[in-house]
């Protein structure tokens, strides 16, 4: 009896442990970072999503102004894949 | 106590709808986009409702006259500018979803769960 009641324990305090994980990875310090094709453009996002910096490389300024928000928008795109494919790495581990 | 329990039990369906439209709602959102535009008006970006930046427009010339470093911080910040705007109409168009009833259920549920 008291040894099944510290398996539950036990597996309450990995299961609060896992969820205090994935609570970091979603809104913690986690940084994500993406490139466009070109190398024109570096973004950071945090676990969140939500944008923390942008880079330009010194090429930009030889660039039409058209060019860059394309770039901006590659990098950003970069940066939420890497976000989303760490959660799921996160998410995946859960499963096992 | 049975009171509560009956007023649970006959709120429950128009809860279930509720979340099920909150849902809906909520996926739907993905589609809708907000707008935000620098101060000087150099940068201007689309982002959906979800927080995604869709579209990030610069005036022309303005990668030759503002140093990258200005730029990219300005390109940032009105980014998170964006964001910040499709979190609040996020938040305001889910919360016009749920009815009283919702509220009324979650204030019962927590009576019940607290004792």
């Amino acid at each position: 009896m008291t040894s099944g009641m510290e398996e539950q324990r036990a597996a309450l305090a990995a299961a609060r442990s896992r969820l205090a994980e994935l609570t970091d990875a979603l809104s913690g310090p986690a940084e994500h970072t993406g490139t466009d094709p070109d190398g024109v453009v570096m973004a950071v996002v945090d676990g969140a999503g939500q944008v923390v910096s942008v880079e330009f490389a010194p090429a930009v300024q030889l660039l039409p102004a058209e060019y860059a928000g394309p770039a901006v928008v590659a990098a950003l795109d970069a940066a939420e894949a890497a976000r989303i494919e760490s959660i799921t790495r996160l998410v995946g581990g859960e499963q096992r | 106590m049975s009171d509560v329990a009956d007023r649970l039990r006959t709120l429950s369906p128009a809860v279930r709808q509720a979340l099920a439209d909150y849902r809906a709602r909520a996926v739907e959102l993905a589609y809708e986009t907000v707008v935000a535009e620098s101060p000087d008006g150099t940068v201007r970006v689309v982002a959906t409702l979800h927080g995604r930046v869709v579209d990030v427009r610069l005036v022309p010339h303005s990668t030759g006259r503002v140093d990258r470093f200005t730029l990219a911080d300005l390109v940032a910040e009105t980014c998170r500018a964006a964001q910040r705007l499709a979190r609040a109409r996020f938040e305001e168009e889910l919360a016009a979803v749920l009815p009283p009833e919702y509220t009324e259920y979650r204030r019962l549920m927590g009576s019940v769960v607290r004792g």
